[in-house]
């Protein structure tokens, strides 16, 4: 017998419908603007922006940054996981926790800590000249080579936190079946965890490379002085600076040619785990798992060794140039202590009123966000993995699009959408909180879903289907089932979230006005206005919230949720 | 009483550094004067502003201090941002903009065409000479800025004169020059240089062969000169005295063909719904006080002639200016940017 529950297809209609909102409308202005030149239908813009040659090479670099950043975050990345989780690597529970700090510092705040360590005048660079009285620094962090490098510090977290989690949710005891019969270490991993991770390595690699394609603050910090342009930057000057009649429809032109190349990532990764395929990953059963530990032997002391100057250089020297950079009484003087002072903090925290009220404004809006986006997310996911509703492979793309086009764009198109007083009253969205809100749903969607889907693919549906056999009705198996299963992925995206919106900026810094500033826009503000100290101060002020608030997630779910 | 108690102490830090830092000829710093004048207009209204970050918030402590009743609320970007932002509501029809100050006067040329702008007479406009100010009325001067030279005093040993000493060797690879995309007064430095038969597009093209490198604004070109990544730059001469000020290891050089001397604009947008607290702004900014506000908390040269300059400037008369037409930048706005991309894009 099954319940009737009235209430369910309001729930998904609601659902659905707040994805299209949040998400697919704002995307379609941006089309339908792209496709639209002088009043009239058409691909001029299109063919415009891709007959400048300078877009092309943009585009080109994109995908080489993108790629090169990808490829490797996901190597390193996958391997510290798998050190981790499953060998017995001196402090390990330290590195559990610190490989994911870099997580904390927002990625231009990394791209700006990396210019004072290794640009041309860098703490690094001026250390590496005076002991070896060399003239020419160590290495310059401007460019190809400086940009793929603070990406991949910056995606290497991301990769870890996806490979470990499946990792942990693997069952363990087809590695130890194997391990039983005599198989080796390396054996163990090659035929039977690589195999088993492949879709959680993809599902790590594609969430890189969408992310790392849209990125727009590290690119615009190291890319601009050598004339090292990519796609994001090129369609943010469009927007934000641009001077021509048909800028706004250049830069969405370009924008959709960026979100085919994100669209593209994914239907590359659902026709790898096409059919059947999937099914061979089904292998978390309801038991409870005790990994079994691979032993390294004598070389875990050096790895020890590589893992700790892997934190170091990640983690610890970006923070202490942020901090000795704030500390400097003025841009220029040598960093010896005789020219430390706190003025710089004092100035923040007392005598910037727009500072504090953007430390204010972001905690308001990471703590809405992403409760939103947990919620949405969820119901969204068991659409997509548990119904055969028709066109919810369309949800997926949907969700992912927001996150996979670049930040800017996004914000370009929430501004096309809200801009209008809403008909009939006289209340507009633009220049209040409340759109910033908006656009951090739509675009942080996919990281809603993605934690709980998951959840649910390794989740087999003879639970459920048992539940409903004995008579339990779809909410009160979802309720008694599968809510409790998909709990921690939940948890995750509440968490997934939460950082990211708090260290926001480039959907920010077009989104914001006057009151509403963002903690990310002035820390970008008061850099871009040349206040080193200042920006410096905030910044620093901003990864100790992003500390704070992780640990307090972990204090509060009792370690289920942070790093 | 937690409020009154942060902003006492934001008001002791402000004077503080008021008074430690910019020193300026005034005997009493004028925040702590307490001259309150009669605030006649009361309400609130938005100011879009390419003033930096912090000297935008000390304007702001400032307009508290005198007009207690009006409240401003602020938008800072650079001038092509905040351009960027105002065609975009504008294109929705849907304006938060009450005061615009930017840059420099091609700008509200510009806005002027688009009909963007409200024609009005701050109280003091007469104290303004005849370049200060629009002749038609819709935008006034709000301080005096001007596009020199800045070099670090530790890596340079023979200071430029002037712009075509940029050429030389010496500086090879650590010349910076900001980008008219983002910045305004970029947009006046590179319209004045391209027109002068004397310089022209091709200087640039040779700063670029001696390996001049763009950056996005002036802030960012004194940053990298006080580091010592840069050794000279063109830039703003108030952000240097500032800098100066703070112990950096900075000096400004007036060049021998001259500075862009750039009178940067206040204008109202004509769609505001809050004319009369705007007007009351612009009306203290123009004042007598007012300029002596601004004097006093971001080092600019003062618009008329009864406020003495900050302490380090030169007076008016002793500037020597840049030969450059407003009203020709305005037309050529949209060449000075791509050519600038074109020479220092790639």
């Amino acid at each position: 017998m099954t319940r009737a529950i009235p209430a369910t297809p309001f729930v998904w209609a609601a659902a659905v419908g707040l994805l299209v909102v949040t998400a697919v409308y704002p995307i379609a202005k941006v089309a339908v603007e792209a496709l639209t030149r002088g009043g009239s239908a058409g691909l001029g813009n299109f063919a415009a922006a891709l007959g400048d040659e300078r877009n092309m090479l943009a585009l080109r670099h994109s995908l080489e940054v993108a790629l090169s950043s990808t490829v490797i975050a996901t190597a390193i990345g996958a391997f510290l996981a798998w050190l981790v989780a499953r060998t017995d690597l001196p402090g390990r529970r330290f590195f559990r926790t610190a490989f994911v700090l870099p997580f904390l510092i927002p990625p231009f705040v990394g791209a700006i800590a990396w210019l004072y360590i290794l640009g041309p005048v860098g703490y690094l660079n001026r250390l590496w000249m005076t002991i070896t009285g060399s003239s020419e620094p160590l290495f310059v962090v401007y460019g190809y080579a400086g940009i793929v490098l603070v990406l991949v510090l910056h995606d290497i977290p991301l990769v870890y936190l996806t490979v470990l989690g499946g990792l942990e949710r693997m069952n363990p005891e087809l590695e130890e079946a194997a391990q039983i019969s005599g198989s080796g270490t390396w054996r163990v991993m090659r035929t039977i965890t690589l195999p088993l991770m492949v879709p959680v390595l993809l599902a790590a690699a594609v969430l890189t490379f969408t992310s790392d394609i849209a990125e727009f603050g590290i690119p615009a910090v190291l890319g601009f002085s050598q004339g090292y342009f990519v796609l994001p930057v090129k369609i943010y000057e469009q927007i934000a600076r641009g001077f021509a009649a048909d800028s706004i429809g250049l830069a969405a032109a370009l924008a959709v040619v960026l979100m085919s190349t994100g669209a593209l990532a994914l239907l590359v990764q659902r026709w790898l785990l096409r059919g059947d395929r999937a099914q061979r990953y089904v292998v978390i059963s309801g038991k409870s798992m005790q990994p079994n530990r691979v032993r390294l032997g004598t070389a875990r002391w050096w790895l020890f060794a590589l893992c700790l100057t892997l934190v170091l250089a990640t983690t610890v020297m970006p923070v202490a140039a942020v901090a000795l950079t704030s500390l400097i009484r003025s841009v220029g003087l040598s960093p010896a202590p005789e020219n430390w002072s706190l003025r710089h903090f004092e100035a923040v925290l007392t005598g910037l009123p727009a500072a504090t009220r953007g430390i204010r404004n972001s905690l308001v809006l990471a703590v809405s966000a992403a409760t939103i986006v947990a919620v949405l997310g969820a119901l969204i996911a068991y659409l997509i993995v548990r119904t055969r509703l028709r066109g919810r492979a369309l949800l997926d793309v949907s969700a992912s699009l927001p996150y996979a086009i670049p930040g800017t764009v996004f914000a370009l198109g929430v501004i096309l959408a809200w801009l209008r007083p809403f008909p009939g009253v006289a209340f507009t969205l633009y220049n209040t909180l409340w759109i910033i809100l908006i656009a951090y749903v739509g675009r942080y969607m996919i990281f809603g879903v993605r934690p709980t889907a998951a959840s649910l693919a390794q989740v087999h549906t003879s639970l459920e289907e048992a539940a409903r056999v004995s008579g339990a009705g779809w909410l009160r198996t979802f309720r008694d089932i599968v809510l409790p299963l998909v709990l921690p992925g939940i948890f995750a995206a509440w968490f997934l979230v939460f950082i990211p919106t708090l260290r926001e900026l480039t959907v920010s810094i077009l989104l914001w006005s006057a009151g509403n500033e963002t903690i990310g826009v002035m820390v970008f503000n008061l850099q871009e206005s040349g206040q080193e100290g200042p920006g410096a101060a905030l910044a620093l002020v901003m990864i100790g919230l992003l500390v704070a608030a992780n640990y307090a997630a972990r204090w509060l779910s009792r370690g289920r949720v942070g790093y | 009483m937690k409020l009154a108690l942060a902003l006492g102490a934001a008001l002791t830090i402000l004077s503080t550094a008021c008074g430690g830092a910019q020193a300026p000829g005034a005997a009493a710093p004028a925040v702590a004067t307490g001259a309150v004048q009669p605030a006649a207009v009361s309400g609130q209204f938005t100011l879009y502003t390419s003033v930096p970050q912090n000297i935008a918030s000390r304007i702001e402590e400032s307009l508290k201090k005198r007009h207690p009743d009006l409240r401003m609320t602020i938008f800072r970007a650079g001038t092509g941002e905040v351009v960027a932002k105002l065609a975009a509501e504008q294109k929705a029809g849907a304006i938060q903009a009450d005061v615009v100050w930017v840059a420099e006067p091609s700008t509200y040329e510009e806005f002027k065409k688009q009909d963007l702008l409200l024609k009005f007479a701050p109280k003091d406009a007469d104290k303004l000479s005849a370049e200060l100010k629009d002749a038609d009325g819709f935008y006034y001067a709000g301080r005096l800025i001007n596009t020199v030279i800045i070099y670090n005093t530790q890596l340079v040993k023979t200071p430029p004169t002037g712009w075509r000493d940029l050429t030389k060797p010496e500086f090879k690879g650590k010349i910076g020059l900001p980008t008219p995309a983002a910045s305004g007064a970029a947009v006046a430095f590179v319209g004045a240089l391209s027109k002068s038969s004397d310089f022209g597009y091709g200087y640039l093209a040779e700063l670029k062969a001696n390996g001049a490198v763009q950056v996005q604004n002036n802030t960012e070109a004194n940053t990298k000169v006080a580091k010592g990544e840069l050794m000279v730059a063109s830039t703003l001469d108030y952000m240097i005295r500032d800098l100066k000020t703070q112990g950096s290891p900075v000096e400004v050089v007036w060049p021998k063909e001259g500075a862009i001397f750039t009178p940067s604009p206040i204008g109202i947008v004509k769609t505001s719904k809050n004319v009369e607290a705007s007007k009351a702004f612009v009306d203290y900014l123009l004042s007598q006080q007012g300029q002596q506000d601004m004097v006093e908390v971001g080092s600019f040269l003062p618009v008329r002639d009864d406020v003495a300059p900050p302490k380090g400037a030169p007076k008016l008369s002793e500037i020597k200016r840049f030969p450059l037409d407003w009203k020709d930048i305005t037309t050529r706005t949209e060449e000075i940017k791509k050519n600038f991309a074109d020479i220092f894009g790639k």
